[in-house]
């Protein structure tokens, strides 16, 4: 692991935004920190990075505080630095100087090659937010941390932004928090779920989504869907059987197992011509929402 | 780039090198000559009084600039400071900062030095031309003893900005660096009335070059020297402490 912490609580004043989060980062992933608004996620970041010191509990870094680079959700640089300057100074102020040629690659890189020797001032949000990445990989750290690199950025903004993190995650760490799950889903192998302070649930992203798909089918018909409905309605282990779209049917087993047996004898009964059957995979959403549902039941906040 | 030539070009960039030394140098000119034309404008101005001014003597040059250019330039210098100094006024900037330095200690460091540099050498290049002026209008002033004032005068300078860099503990924006800066250095003339407070207080030191320059003792700035010495030590002692634990 990279990075640990063990029992991380911070509090402010009489509102508790972490309680006892045991977050274990591997090194080499890209760990996807996912939460509603004011789960606690900048609040972690910010522990991580040493810019706030947590009322109990401890970080362990497997790497020094050096090789940590931190990228906050809207970064601001010095307007009257150009962005080769800029990315100069991540560099010296990380004792790696960049040269000259590494500067004009990580500047390409970042789509920024033809505005290198422009004042940062005039830049545009989603310039700033990969000049912001930029500076963070220039000291080659061996943790990123990136709080929402992609909050308020157009759909333009945001491909660009994730395909950078997703190219830097093949080069190193990247912690990274969002509260848009399709960011976290496209570009993280491992996620981490906050809820109300506490870490619900942290985890390979695949196992996530295997945990969490429901034994759910959707059939397509060539014909009415009634007299399938009316087979899966008779069956006791239908918990769930509707038209979701016209000749399109999704049904929900109770359990795996009694779906896979039930569902071609209740198919056959129905005697409707059958044109597709396919398993309603899981999403990060639906994993996320369910996560979240079991954190408020079990009385998070 | 080091966080000195970065301060350097914040200075540079910014203009703000050039506000400072503009006040100044301005001052440099014009005190020495509203010291010669003071007599003349006074005794036209009265609508049926006489008033009878003195004829202005050299060291008349340098108080007309002193007191001019002390004030303003320090308003300028207190504002120029805390625009440099408020380490956290914008947090996005402060994480880039922050994050990148073992200690956020050096960066109140790196950026107190050049802007102290400054306003001292801005004071100096505006000394030399109230000078030349005032050897040119007014007659010729004792070099040695004008040095020495300057001498003087240079610590309450550094003093300045390092009241400004010390209210970065108290507060964070720069808006209220400026307000809390501004108001240590009113207030302190003002408890200056008091002469035990006088005798110690660093703002004693702003008549320093006035007094060397009229041949006065001067002497009598040994304690507000110590004083102004200790507290820019510990101004500056407490605002990097304060750098290095603040949360953002």
């Amino acid at each position: 692991m990279i990075l640990r912490t063990v029992a991380l609580a911070k509090r402010y004043d009489t509102h508790q935004a972490l309680r006892d989060v045991d977050l274990e980062v591997p090194e080499g992933s890209v760990f996807g920190l996912v939460g509603p608004n004011g789960a606690g996620k900048t609040t972690l970041l910010s522990i991580i990075a040493g810019l706030r010191r947590p009322s109990s509990g401890e970080v362990h870094l497997d790497v020094d505080r050096g090789d940590v680079a931190v990228c906050p959700d809207a970064p601001e640089f010095e307007p009257w630095l150009t962005a080769r300057e800029v990315v100069r100074l991540a560099g010296s102020l990380s004792g790696r100087l960049p040269t000259d040629a590494r500067l004009d690659a990580l500047l390409k890189e970042a789509g920024l090659g033809a505005a290198a020797d422009r004042k940062v001032g005039g830049f545009s949000r989603g310039m700033t937010q990969r000049l912001g990445l930029a500076t963070a990989v220039v000291g080659e750290p061996r943790l990123v941390v990136l709080d929402e690199p992609c909050a308020a950025l157009d759909p333009a903004g945001r491909v660009e932004v994730l395909d950078l993190v997703a190219r830097f995650g093949s080069r190193t760490t990247v912690l990274f928090s969002s509260h848009i799950l399709a960011d976290v889903e496209r570009v993280c192998d491992t996620v981490g779920v906050l809820a109300h302070g506490r870490l619900a649930y942290q985890g390979p992203l695949d196992t996530l989504l295997q945990e969490h798909v429901r034994p759910t089918w959707r059939i397509r018909l060539r014909g009415p869907t009634a007299p399938l409905l009316v087979a899966l309605r008779a069956t006791t282990w239908v918990r769930r059987a509707e038209e979701i779209a016209p000749a399109t049917v999704e049904v929900e087993a109770a359990n795996s197992r009694a779906g896979e047996a039930g569902l071609a004898a209740a198919l056959a009964e129905a005697g409707v011509p059958i044109v597709a059957v396919e398993p309603v995979g899981a999403d990060l959403e639906t994993a996320f929402l369910d996560i979240i549902a079991a954190s408020d039941a079990s009385g998070g906040i | 780039m080091t966080l000195w030539r970065l301060e350097w070009l914040r200075l540079w960039r910014t203009r703000r090198v050039v506000a400072v030394a503009g006040v100044f140098i301005l001052f440099g000119f014009i005190g020495p000559i509203s010291a010669y034309y003071l007599p003349r404008l006074v005794a036209h101005a009265g609508d049926g009084i006489q008033v009878i001014v003195p004829p202005a003597v050299p060291p008349d040059g340098i108080t007309a600039y002193l007191h001019n250019s002390l004030q303003l330039g320090a308003l300028v210098a207190v504002i120029v400071a805390a625009a440099s100094l408020t380490l956290d006024a914008r947090p996005p900037l402060a994480i880039f900062y922050r994050t990148r330095v073992l200690r956020p200690a050096q960066l109140m460091l790196t950026r107190y030095v050049p802007v102290t540099l400054v306003t001292m050498a801005a004071f100096v290049a505006g000394t030399m031309v109230a000078w030349y002026e005032t050897d040119v209008v007014l007659g010729a002033i004792h070099p040695v003893r004008l040095l020495i004032g300057v001498a003087l005068e240079l610590p309450y300078l550094a003093f300045v900005t390092a009241v400004v860099a010390g209210a970065t503990a108290v507060v964070r924006g720069t808006l209220a660096t400026i307000g809390v800066g501004l108001g240590t250095i009113i207030l302190l003339p003002i408890a200056s009335a008091f002469d035990v407070v006088a005798r110690w207080s660093p703002s004693s030191l702003a008549d320093s070059l006035d007094a060397s320059v009229r041949g006065e003792a001067i002497h009598v700035y040994s304690g507000p020297m110590a004083v102004t010495l200790v507290a820019t030590v510990g101004l500056l002692a407490l605002a990097c402490v304060k750098a290095n634990t603040r949360e953002l």
